[in-house]
């Protein structure tokens, strides 16, 4: 849960901080001295900023990562340049695709 | 329209600019199957250095991009040094050019352990994984939680 401030949510540099949670609302473990969480494979860094834990880091320790492993291995197959052209002809495919304005519901304008 | 990265990345190459790839395409450069709309550049905001960024991007007719039409903007050394980061587009697509990187900081930076990649036939400066990493976690939107997922895959293949 993001730390309210001034009545606003963080801004997108604030830290998400753990140290402003509650431990006695919802039953959450206490801030402090906190365990880095478990990533496989991976070494957790904290927050460069804050030293935290960050929000970022608990979430990718707790859900399935969802990364593609067949396409990232297909790209690492390929120079940097290949990977660009490979991304630009994506994109140009995707732009042919885009309906035409006489296609657009009404709607959309 | 999809920037052509390949005629920005000459422009800065070709005009000796002191330039390192940032942001999404740094990521698809390391091998993420991320895509993205606009070239993201970290540069050196040494005075020399900003006029031949404004000569480079300067035929590419930049504008602020989401500015009022009639607002009136010329991008030359002067206008760049009185900024620090800007989002352009150019008659070649959009560029956002950052002075300084949350959580990583500024070119000098960057450059430290960026890795240089040979690019279009140009040797360019890319920002490292690691760096990318902080930057993502500084930034901390949403669609930064898909990109750490990618980075840390990546990073974990590096070793």
């Amino acid at each position: 849960m993001a730390t309210m401030k001034n009545g606003f949510p963080p801004g997108r540099n604030e830290t998400r901080s753990w140290e402003n949670r509650d431990p006695k609302a919802g039953g959450e473990a206490a801030a402090e001295d906190q365990a880095a969480p478990s990533l496989p494979g991976q070494a957790i860094e904290r927050h460069p900023r804050s030293g935290e834990w960050s929000w970022a880091t608990e979430s990718l320790a707790r859900y399935a990562s969802g990364v593609d492993l067949t396409q990232l291995e297909e790209r690492l197959k390929l120079t940097p340049t290949e990977r660009l052209e490979r991304m630009r002809r994506f994109q140009l495919s995707l732009e042919e695709a885009r309906p035409g304005r006489g296609d657009r519901h009404p709607a959309a304008d | 329209m999809a920037t052509d990265i390949q005629r920005l990345i000459e422009a800065l190459a070709g005009n000796q600019v002191d330039f390192a790839i940032i942001g999404a395409v740094a990521l698809v450069l390391h091998g993420s199957s991320r895509v993205t709309q606009d070239l993201d550049i970290c540069y050196g905001r040494d005075s020399d250095n900003l006029e031949r960024l404004a000569a480079a991007l300067g035929p590419f007719k930049p504008t602020l991009r989401g500015a009022p039409p009639d607002l009136p903007f010329r991008l030359d050394a002067r206008s760049l040094y009185s900024g620090l980061n800007f989002t352009l587009t150019t008659t070649l697509g959009d560029i956002n050019l950052l002075g300084e990187v949350s959580g990583v900081g500024s070119y000098a930076q960057v450059v430290a352990d960026a890795e240089v990649m040979e690019i279009y036939g140009q040797t360019v400066r890319v920002m490292s994984l690691a760096a990318l990493e902080r930057a993502k976690l500084a930034a901390g939107r949403l669609k930064d939680l898909a990109d750490l997922a990618e980075i840390a895959e990546l990073r974990r293949r590096a070793r």
